[in-house]
């Protein structure tokens, strides 16, 4: 539609800015109506963050462990794989990897054996653990010493240094072992 | 007139309060998962404790399963069954087939004692002890003989 109007030939416009030019505040107008300036009174987006901790909250509390254990596992042991497995507890660990054996991360004796050899004898590690079944039995006078031990060793590890520590666990009354694996998950 | 309210919850206690639970949890977090194979203790010790002779009008069973360089022998009253381990890897589903057989055979029975050769890898005992216990021989000795 055009914007021609009456009989007289004048063009009738859409009125434009009204203050004369001599008095037009050009920056004030551009402040005011351009939009260049933004509002300085910036508001931080506070929702999205609330929205990842919440995630976040959500993941650690399903992976959370309430029975608290410490497990120290060696650097040099690959655990073996098992899928029929039990809850871990803390009892005491005894570590055997390829050239050391260790109970609760305390390096208790070389693993040199050869496995010809029949000698089953680790004195330093009896004596730890004769140690610990004392402090045990001071701890809780009136009742039976269970003797609940875990025991970790390298997947690979012949079967013969394993049983030289088994037999020395049993000769002190450790006869309750438990062998540390990794879950298999089962989907 | 009614007055302009501010009605926007305020967020900051919440992230305090997730800020700290994140912390709590990320110290406490386990994150590498362990579990335990548990040995029953008496079957452990019974080559040198023999069980008393406290029920002799059931009958006995002896079931014991070695595990050698070379195969997994199953012993079930003096009869063998022999299962080859090619390529350092047992053949878990023969052994378990047949473990079930005797399972099924004999139902009451969940006790076995599990011997092995000296020179085999710890994960060969660990396979053999998790089958067992996962066909139902809840109470499995090892034998450090």
């Amino acid at each position: 539609m055009s914007n021609l109007r009456g009989n007289i030939d004048r063009v009738i416009e859409t009125p434009g800015y009204h203050l004369k030019p001599q008095y037009d505040l050009e920056g004030t107008r551009a402040r005011l109506y351009d939009g260049q300036k933004k509002n300085t009174n910036a508001v931080l987006p506070l929702a999205s963050m609330i929205d990842m901790f919440s995630v976040l909250v959500i993941f650690l509390i399903l992976n959370f462990s309430a029975t608290g254990e410490v497990f120290f596992v060696n650097k040099d042991i690959k655990l073996p794989e098992a899928k029929n497995t039990n809850p871990l507890q803390g009892f005491p660990v005894v570590s055997v990897a390829k050239d050391i054996v260790s109970l609760d991360a305390e390096r208790v004796g070389e693993n040199p054996l050869s496995i010809e050899e029949k000698d089953y004898n680790l004195p330093m590690l009896k004596a730890s653990l004769q140690r610990i079944r004392s402090i045990e039995e001071t701890i809780y006078p009136g009742r039976e010493f269970q003797g609940r031990i875990n025991l970790q060793a390298d997947q690979d590890l012949a079967v013969v240094y394993i049983k030289r520590v088994m037999n020395t666990l049993i000769e002190t009354g450790w006869v309750n072992i438990n062998f540390a694996v990794q879950p298999i998950q089962e989907n | 007139m009614a007055k302009e309210t501010n009605e926007e919850l305020n967020l900051t206690p919440f992230i305090g309060l997730f800020a700290m639970l994140v912390v709590l949890l990320l110290l406490t977090a386990v994150w590498n998962q362990i579990e335990v194979l548990s040995t029953n203790s008496a079957n452990s010790t019974a080559s040198n404790n023999p069980s008393p002779p406290s029920e002799p009008e059931k009958e006995k069973i002896d079931l014991s399963v070695s595990v050698l360089e070379d195969k997994v022998q199953v012993s079930l009253n003096s009869q063998a069954n022999y299962f080859p381990i090619l390529d350092s890897e047992i053949n878990k589903d023969q052994l378990s087939n047949y473990m079930k057989k005797v399972k099924n055979r004999y139902p009451e029975k969940s006790d076995v004692l599990l011997y092995t050769d000296n020179r085999i890898p710890y994960r060969h005992l660990i396979e053999v002890f998790d089958l067992l216990v996962g066909v139902g021989f809840q109470d499995v000795g090892v034998s450090t003989q």
